[in-house]
């Protein structure tokens, strides 16, 4: 046999074993994932849909969702600070009136200026694009990593508010 | 024939580096995504590459897959399986971050489990790419594994029947 038809088998052989193994070990991971799914309180069902972000938000406890209209009740009696967590481009576009534009990178450099506005007495309230984005969920996180208590998400996001036909703002923040 | 003996010393050694980063990052990434199920299933479906029912079965399972691939791979057991698996599962993920950065999505990596965090960039994808050609590298050298338990297996078996 020649060296180049010995390496061509060592590598067909190789690739033979790998796959075979490879099956063994996604069937067993697959066994503990199912069993392990199934004892534990926080499970997920397995042939449901993946928890969109506001229902995770909910379940985990860790934040108070709000509704558009208490959203904007609270908007007219200026007790919410507005934090518009998608990109600068989509905020200058189109966002809710008097809203922050901070996407997940700039929470760190945004911080002073929440915090004025969270001594007012105002409730931080997150958003993003709609029930399916997480941004807001990610914002919320780090800023209350940052320690602002209180913090809520606004569930039904920028195009929740813009189809309710509720005032809002374009370009950049005065 | 001499000189590639020569560099073999060379090339197990990478081999065995590769395999030790790759066995350490997939038992990490799948720890992580093993203790919040909920939140690696918001970032797959932040991706929208998969149909809705395909989402809760793949959060379930992934990360149990990774930690034993992992695992398989760090110590050597059914080397050859691990690496495979690692290496397809890399080339997945790169190709669910290229989509996402070419469709311009803002959304979080779930690399390693958390919805909290920076978004996507191509940087993720660049480790992607060079973590699938360390898993390659693997795979293809597979066959002759230093300081695995299979290797030590493979040497009392040799051992006793003489």
């Amino acid at each position: 046999m020649s060296l180049q038809s010995e390496r061509y088998h060592d590598l067909a052989g190789t690739l033979r074993t790998a796959f075979l193994q490879a099956l063994l070990l996604a069937l067993i991971a697959i066994l503990i994932a199912a069993a392990f799914n199934a004892c534990r309180p926080n499970g997920l069902k397995w042939l449901g849909q993946g928890p969109l972000p506001e229902e995770y938000a909910k379940g985990s406890g860790t934040f108070e969702t709000i509704n558009l209209e208490d959203a904007f009740s609270g908007y007219t009696q200026g007790t919410l600070v507005f934090i518009d967590a998608r990109s600068s481009t989509a905020f200058r576009s189109g966002h809710l009136p008097g809203a922050h534009n901070i996407p997940p990178e700039n929470v760190s450099s945004c911080i002073d200026t929440l915090r004025g506005a969270t001594l007012l007495g105002k409730t931080p309230v997150v958003y993003c694009d709609g029930p399916g984005c997480d941004l807001s969920l990610r914002v919320a996180s780090l800023l209350a990593e940052h320690g602002f208590p209180g913090i809520q998400i606004l569930t039904a996001g920028w195009e929740g508010w813009y189809d309710a036909g509720f005032p809002i703002e374009q370009g950049e923040r005065p | 024939m001499n000189r590639l003996h020569t560099f073999l010393p060379v090339i197990w050694l990478v081999s065995m580096l590769f395999r030790l980063v790759l066995g350490a990052v997939f038992v990490y990434a799948g720890i992580e995504k093993v203790m919040d199920p909920a939140a690696f299933a918001i970032d797959i479906s932040n991706y929208r590459l998969l149909p809705g029912w395909m989402i809760n079965p793949v959060a379930i399972a992934l990360p149990w897959i990774e930690i034993f691939a992992g695992c398989s791979v760090l110590a050597g057991v059914f080397l050859p399986g691990g690496a495979l698996i690692i290496s397809t599962l890399l080339l997945l993920f790169a190709t669910a971050l290229g989509i996402s950065l070419f469709r311009g999505l803002d959304i979080s990596c779930g690399c390693f489990g958390s919805t909290a965090g920076q978004g996507i960039t191509w940087w993720y994808l660049v480790r992607d790419i060079i973590l699938f050609l360390m898993g390659c590298t693997v795979l293809l050298l597979s066959h002759h594994p230093h300081l695995s338990v299979d290797s030590i297996i493979r040497k009392i078996r040799g051992d006793s029947s003489r």
